[in-house]
């Protein structure tokens, strides 16, 4: 009996779980855009762009 | 459509990395897609990228005066970790492309791991920490700038993709790689001799970006779940998991890339995605509200 009480409440914990996972995702792609706006707006981008568009010696192993 | 994994990774490469110019001029794209991140191991220094490397663009951004944090970076990350997890290293890096066609090159050993796994896996999570994150903050020149140490003293992708196409076609590069370059190039045969033998070795023990989308695998939209009712046991996922993953105890596996050996051998079809699933359950629940 104490067997059966336990699998049903890690089943239900298990289910709850699922159920509450779906969400994480859509939650963090949305977290995800702010983040990327903020960095831009704040000048990141413009770092990203000026590291990228200029042959980075310390990738290719010359500097 | 048989090999469509290897297709789109061919694909999504030659998409990323089209910028023919480069490779015939010795130059870089300097165009404004360099904005944006691409989601797998790509050197922004590769004559033909047109977007920037996520891990390059973390490490400059940190490793400039004043920072510690990088949002747009992070963002960029966390929606490739969110929507796919580990599938980019599956089925859109560039590099884990290279390594998957190293590992056909026949041998008389081939394996899925190395000795002493365990260990090795927790280094690509200190290369991170120190490499990508810590070292670009703190140990700065006397002017406050940080250097890229990841991709300075590690990436073998930069030397590949970068380095050695870069050193062929302009003679000023060529004559300034040195001791640093022969260390790099020494990295990329020690990764290509391994990945003749073992499946992956880059993405399994050394990638950082593997090692962030990985943290994501649990939650991801393209993440693997097992049905229970289905699953008999039978250990098939196991067996032909080229990553060594018992996908049906473990579906939030961080190593796990997506490839869909295991789906695909599934005798049950107890592997599923429950994006996908239920996709496919409102289409067929149209067709057949459509026949009625």
């Amino acid at each position: 009996m104490q067997q059966t009480h336990r699998t049903l409440a890690s089943l239900r914990k298990n289910l709850m779980q699922q159920r509450n996972k779906k969400y994480i995702a859509p939650a963090l792609l949305i977290l995800s855009a702010l983040l990327i706006f903020y960095g831009a707006v704040d000048g990141e981008a413009a770092i990203v762009l000026r590291k990228a568009t200029k042959i980075c010696l310390e990738c290719i192993g010359v500097g | 459509m048989k090999h469509l994994r290897l297709f789109v990774q061919a694909c999504f490469a030659a998409l990323t990395n089209g910028y023919v110019r480069g490779f015939a001029e010795g130059k870089i794209y300097e165009g404004p897609l360099k904005l944006i991140c691409l989601p797998g191991l790509n050197c922004y220094s590769c004559p033909g990228a047109v977007g920037a490397c996520p891990i390059g663009s973390l490490q400059a951004v940190l490793g400039s005066r004043g920072r510690q944090v990088s949002f747009y970076v992070l963002g960029f990350l966390m929606a490739f970790g969110a929507f796919f997890g580990r599938f980019v290293c599956g089925w859109l890096c560039p590099f884990g492309l290279f390594q998957e066609l190293l590992h056909k090159i026949p041998f008389p050993i081939k394996r899925k791991k190395l000795p002493a796994d365990r260990f090795l896996r927790s280094i690509k999570y200190l290369l991170l920490i120190f490499f990508v994150i810590l070292f670009p903050i703190f140990l700065v020149s006397p002017v406050g700038i940080g250097d890229p140490t990841f991709c300075k003293y590690i990436c073998p992708a930069g030397i590949l993709f970068g380095g050695i196409p870069l050193t062929v076609a302009d003679a000023g590069i060529r004559a300034a790689a040195g001791n640093l370059f022969l260390w790099k190039l020494a990295i990329l045969i020690a990764v290509i001799v391994c990945g003749i033998v073992v499946h992956r070795p880059f993405c399994r023990y050394l990638c950082p970006l593997g090692a962030i989308y990985g943290l994501f695998n649990p939650i991801s939209l393209l993440r693997y779940e097992v049905d229970a009712s289905k699953c008999v046991d039978c250990g098939k996922c196991k067996s032909v998991c080229p990553m060594d993953i018992d996908l049906h105890k473990d579906p939030e596996s961080r190593l796990c890339v997506r490839c869909g050996k295991c789906k695909k051998s599934c005798p049950t079809g107890a592997i599923i995605n429950p994006i996908l699933q239920t996709m496919h359950k409102y289409r067929s629940h149209g067709h057949t509200q459509r026949e009625d």
